[in-house]
């Protein structure tokens, strides 16, 4: 075995190995375009795959068909396809648009290799039966030298996107094949220079295309991880919004059914029964009629959106005591006669959601509602002697779907969420605090009767802050998508 | 004080209708104060009437459903009267022992009529519609059961790391909360997508928040 043997043999175990770098790398890259999409690392991939596929059994067979002569032989030929192939899908790469849905890696690198094979095997043939092949040696440096161009003008191509990293280096890795290629034409010219410099050469690349592979896909592969969680986690609130829009849509179906229930009861009762009540009793009845036909409207006209207008406390809240109270709960009322600016309609809701959670969590205590001036505005408290909310949720319970934790009956928490937005809306608020002597007192805020109408420059409405999920589901809730 | 009828009504205005509409009829009636399940209870018993007319969904006070075995255990006839149209949970009402149901948008001389019939001691349910009304429950729960099978066949830690996932917490963020190994918690996430026959965690979640199974928190 002379040296050269061996030399030759070296050259291609490296080259076999160059082979299979360049493929782990285009199993790298299409595994990124896997996750991302994005058109480049899929070229690159089909690039790196036909490379090394075209390459591998040339390196692996040339020794053993031509051992005397294998640069002159297969080799050169299957080279050049390999070369050419890369080289037309890394600058279809670079000139990819950011996704390509038509976009098949695999499928590209297949038939790039395949197609490449038969290239090979006509070319030798025809090569062969033309002329021996090993007198050219000027036909394979020219060949080399095309080649060294061609890589050397990708390079200059990728070389040129300076903002983009990733294109940096695999400039950098093209301008190096360039060299080699370089180096491997003069071996063909000149009896001195090894060609196992360059295949040296090669192998650097292999090996950092592997490493920028490598590295590109764990960026993506964290950034990805986030990007799924940053998604459940949208996924979830979307659906927490839509299961909630459901609930309220819902809630208020039942809330109007049984509204009108009660409507054409009482209407039935006094019409049916009309000489045998007594007057009080159909006054009452009447009244209640009024006062359920505008809590209809409240339910259908979700917020009809009517401009503030002054109202007074005593009287708008009447209604509601005169319910509440028959149903078991003990009022002390201290409103005086003040009145505020604001939507009568929805101020009583709110007040009433208030009066129901102080059944609820304070039962059996007297709840006082009052009220009193403050400045331009006006503060209506209403207060219970239950159990109180603990300091660090009193924020906490004005959030959507916010619940008691010892409270196990079913409920969608949106009471003092909506509560709150209610309020702003009508450029109020509300707040929570400790009613001195222990329980709850809920804060109502309102512009005072004196104020200008609120939408002006006194009485600001307080925007909704507006998280992702809401704007998730606002499209759909305008294209009347239902959860 | 006695009487023959008890309202469990949390709308004022129906409850104050059908009272003096009874009343009128020579029915006493009087009307539970709904400040919790005991003090509903306590009326009723205090009361001792031969009909309790019954709201299922009492608002605050939750379902009207849990409230018919004690009504009944006091000897007393519950029937449900609801706004509620979901015939399963009507069924479910009859098989608590409720003898039977008026639907609110029926016509106000039937819920009286009704009313006035049950506590003449008269029965108030057509015997095809009862076996209906239960043959719909049995689907509905059936069909309840056969979509939690999988969930039941959980293990408490897999249930719990399922809780976890659904709050769109990470392998990493759950194995440090619990203190083992992301190992340990990827099996258990192995073992879930595997009971539940799905190949992504958020397969999971999807099928665990249809079957209605995840815990209150996430509902």
């Amino acid at each position: 075995m002379t040296t050269g043997d061996t030399t030759q043999r070296g050259v291609g175990v490296i080259r076999v190995i160059n082979a299979t770098l360049f493929m782990s790398a285009g199993v790298l890259r299409v595994v990124r375009w896997r996750l991302t999409g994005d058109a480049r690392n899929g070229y690159l991939g089909a690039a790196l795959l036909a490379f090394g596929l075209l390459t591998a059994p040339s390196s692996l067979l040339a020794p053993a068909i031509h051992s005397s002569q294998p640069e002159l032989t297969l080799a050169p030929i299957s080279r050049i396809v390999a070369v050419v192939a890369c080289l037309v899908l890394v600058v279809r790469g670079l000139r990819a648009t950011a996704v390509d849905s038509r976009l098949r890696p695999l499928r590209t690198a297949a038939l790039a290799t395949v197609f490449g094979w038969a290239l090979t095997a006509v070319a030798i043939t025809v090569a062969a039966t033309v002329q021996p092949l090993d007198g050219s040696t000027g036909l394979w440096a020219g060949a080399e030298i095309v080649l060294t161009a061609g890589w050397a003008a990708s390079a200059a191509v990728a070389l040129r996107r300076k903002r983009d990293p990733s294109a940096f280096w695999l400039g950098i890795n093209l301008a190096t094949m360039a060299t080699a290629e370089l180096v491997r034409a003069i071996a063909f010219m000149s009896v001195t220079t090894d060609a196992f410099v360059a295949t040296a050469l090669q192998l650097v690349v292999a090996g950092m295309t592997v490493a920028n592979s490598g590295a590109d896909l764990t960026e993506v592969l964290s950034s990805e991880g986030d990007r799924m969680l940053r998604l459940t986690d949208q996924l979830h609130n979307t659906e927490e919004l839509l299961d909630e829009e459901a609930r309220e849509r819902e809630e208020r179906l039942h809330d109007a059914r049984s509204v009108i229930a009660a409507l054409k009861a009482a209407s039935l009762t006094l019409d049916r029964y009309e000489e045998r009540l007594d007057d009080a009793t159909k006054h009452r009845l009447r009244s209640s009629l009024v006062s359920e036909l505008s809590r209809l409207e409240s339910v259908i006209d979700d917020r009809a959106q009517q401009p503030p207008t002054v109202f007074r406390l005593d009287l708008a809240l009447a209604p509601l005591f005169i319910a509440e109270r028959r149903n078991g709960l003990v009022i002390t009322s201290r409103l005086g006669m003040l009145s505020a600016r604001g939507r009568a309609l929805e101020f009583v809701t709110v007040v009433q959601n208030l009066l129901v959670n102080a059944r609820r969590y304070a039962p059996g205590s007297v709840v006082t509602v009052g009220a009193r001036a403050r400045g331009d505005a006006v503060e209506v408290y209403v207060e219970d002697r239950g159990p109180g909310i603990p300091s660090e949720e009193r924020e906490l319970v004005f959030a959507r779907g916010h619940r008691a934790c010892r409270d196990q009956t079913e409920g969608s928490g949106l009471g003092l969420y909506l509560a709150r937005r209610l309020m702003r809306e009508q450029g109020g608020d509300i707040r929570v605090e400790e009613r001195p002597g222990g329980g709850a007192r809920f804060v109502l805020t309102l512009p005072g009767s004196a104020s200008r109408p609120a939408g002006t420059t006194c009485a600001p409405i307080v925007p909704q802050p507006r998280s992702d999920a809401d704007n998730i589901v606002r499209p759909l809730r305008a294209r009347g998508v239902s959860a | 004080m006695t009487a023959d009828v008890v309202m469990v009504e949390d709308h004022a205005l129906l409850a104050d209708s059908v009272s003096l509409a009874l009343q009128v009829e020579g029915l006493d009636v009087v009307r539970a104060p709904l400040t919790s399940v005991e003090a509903v209870v306590e009326a009723v018993q205090a009361a001792a009437p031969c009909l309790v007319m019954l709201d299922l969904d009492l608002g605050e006070i939750g379902d009207g459903i849990a409230l018919i075995p004690p009504f009944v255990a006091l000897g007393c006839d519950v029937l449900v009267v609801t706004g509620d149209r979901n015939r399963a949970r009507l069924g479910q009402a009859l098989s608590a022992g409720a003898i039977g149901y008026v639907t609110k948008d029926q016509p106000f001389d039937v819920l009286v009529g009704t009313a006035q019939r049950a506590c003449a001691g008269e029965r108030v349910i057509d015997d095809n519609d009862r076996q209906d009304l239960l043959a719909e429950l049995r689907r509905v729960r059936a069909e309840l059961d056969r979509r939690r099978a999988p969930f039941e066949a959980l293990t408490p830690r897999e249930q719990d790391v399922l809780d976890h996932i659904a709050d769109g917490k990470s392998v990493e963020t759950i194995a440090a909360e619990f203190y083992v190994s992301t190992a340990t918690v990827r099996t258990q996430v192995r073992g879930i997508l595997t009971k539940l026959d799905v190949t992504s965690q958020i397969a999971a979640v999807a099928k665990a928040r249809r079957a209605g199974w995840l815990s209150k928190s996430h509902r």
